[in-house]
């Protein structure tokens, strides 16, 4: 009878745990896949960033070229010129890295949150099942137990029993027997049994 | 004498089958009309208690015809003795037989005789078997009642 009860119960938690791990595995693929898809984005948005530099840097040479080359403006004019957009694609540079620095900060932020709630969720998840496990097993330790105490106290009475059986078949003399039997028939009579 | 004081005398079922033999053997030899061996029978198939009891009964009839008339009545009644089974730890003495007979014939009148056997796993006290009822009234019933009413009782002292 106990070992099915045993069978059983590691049945159950080997459920609950392959429930558990499944469950496990799903966030986890989830999560690894949003983390790939960030740092895809982030080496994505690299290599926009040095693209822009390089628009930027032969934008500016070739401005540069052009004033160079003009007859028409005076060379102070064209040194201010030169100054102007160097200034300038200095500044749109500058601002276009402060973008995509606070973008990568951003992505860096959300995958470090979202590894973070992954293992948060990991930890509860992990906890609850150790809960439920040990829950599980504590109450079935405890039928166990009430069915071995019980089965323990039942042969003990029997055991009491069948002594107690024993000593009298052999204590009881012939007279005492006599008059037992004597005893229990008058006895009988008043419960009118006959 | 009555053939009811007659079977009043049958105790047990093996004195009642010794008597029924008895009474046919008799049966068999009142047809021969010859009183030395029918007294020859009556001596050699009864006790002299019995054999007493069987003269009595056909004391003054000369008749074979009448004689077996009357064994033949008797064997009748009994027949009609009712037997009351009885279950014991021990083998009884006579005197003790004579007791229970007793204590039998009053309370369920003297048409009854008893079928005694033994089983020490009764412990004491007795089974009694009786028109059909089986009351059980032994020692061991009686320790089994015990143990499952003091189960918790019991169980509290371990």
């Amino acid at each position: 009878m106990l070992e099915p009860i045993i069978f059983y119960s590691v049945i159950a938690a080997v459920s609950i745990l392959a429930v558990c791990l499944g469950f496990i595995s799903l966030l986890f693929k989830r999560n690894m896949d949003k983390f790939y898809a960030l740092v895809d984005e982030e080496v994505h948005m690299r290599g926009i960033h040095l693209k822009a530099n390089e628009y930027l840097q032969a934008a500016s040479t070739q401005a540069n070229q052009i004033i160079a080359s003009a007859t028409t403006f005076s060379n102070q004019e064209k040194a201010n010129l030169q100054e102007s957009i160097r200034k300038s694609s200095s500044t749109q540079a500058e601002q276009y890295a402060s973008v995509l620095n606070e973008l990568v900060r951003l992505l860096r932020e959300d995958t470090a949150g979202q590894i973070n709630n992954f293992h948060a969720q990991l930890l509860k998840q992990v906890s609850e099942t150790e809960n439920l496990m040990k829950s599980e097993a504590d109450k079935q330790i405890q039928e166990y137990k009430k069915i071995w105490f019980e089965k323990i106290d039942s042969s003990m009475i029997e055991i009491v029993q069948n002594a107690s059986k024993e000593i009298l078949g052999k204590q009881i003399s012939l007279s005492d027997h006599e008059d037992y039997v004597i005893k229990v028939l008058e006895r009988s009579k008043s419960t009118h049994v006959f | 004498m009555s053939s009811n004081n007659a079977l009043s005398q049958i105790k047990t079922k093996e004195e009642l089958d010794s008597f029924k033999e008895g009474i046919n053997a008799l049966i068999a030899a009142s047809f021969k009309v010859d009183k030395e061996k029918f007294a020859n029978v009556l001596k050699q198939s009864f006790d002299q208690n019995q054999a007493g009891i069987i003269e009595q009964e056909i004391k003054g009839i000369d008749s074979a015809e009448l004689v077996d008339n009357s064994l033949r009545e008797l064997l009748k009644n009994i027949n009609q003795i009712e037997e009351v089974k009885l279950l014991l730890a021990f083998s009884p003495k006579l005197a003790f037989i004579e007791r229970l007979s007793f204590w039998f014939k009053n309370q369920f009148g003297q048409n009854t005789m008893l079928d005694i056997s033994v089983d020490p796993a009764i412990l004491g006290g007795t089974i009694v078997a009786y028109k059909g009822k089986y009351i059980d009234l032994s020692l061991a019933k009686e320790l089994d009642e015990y143990f499952i009413k003091n189960h918790d009782k019991i169980k509290s002292k371990f």
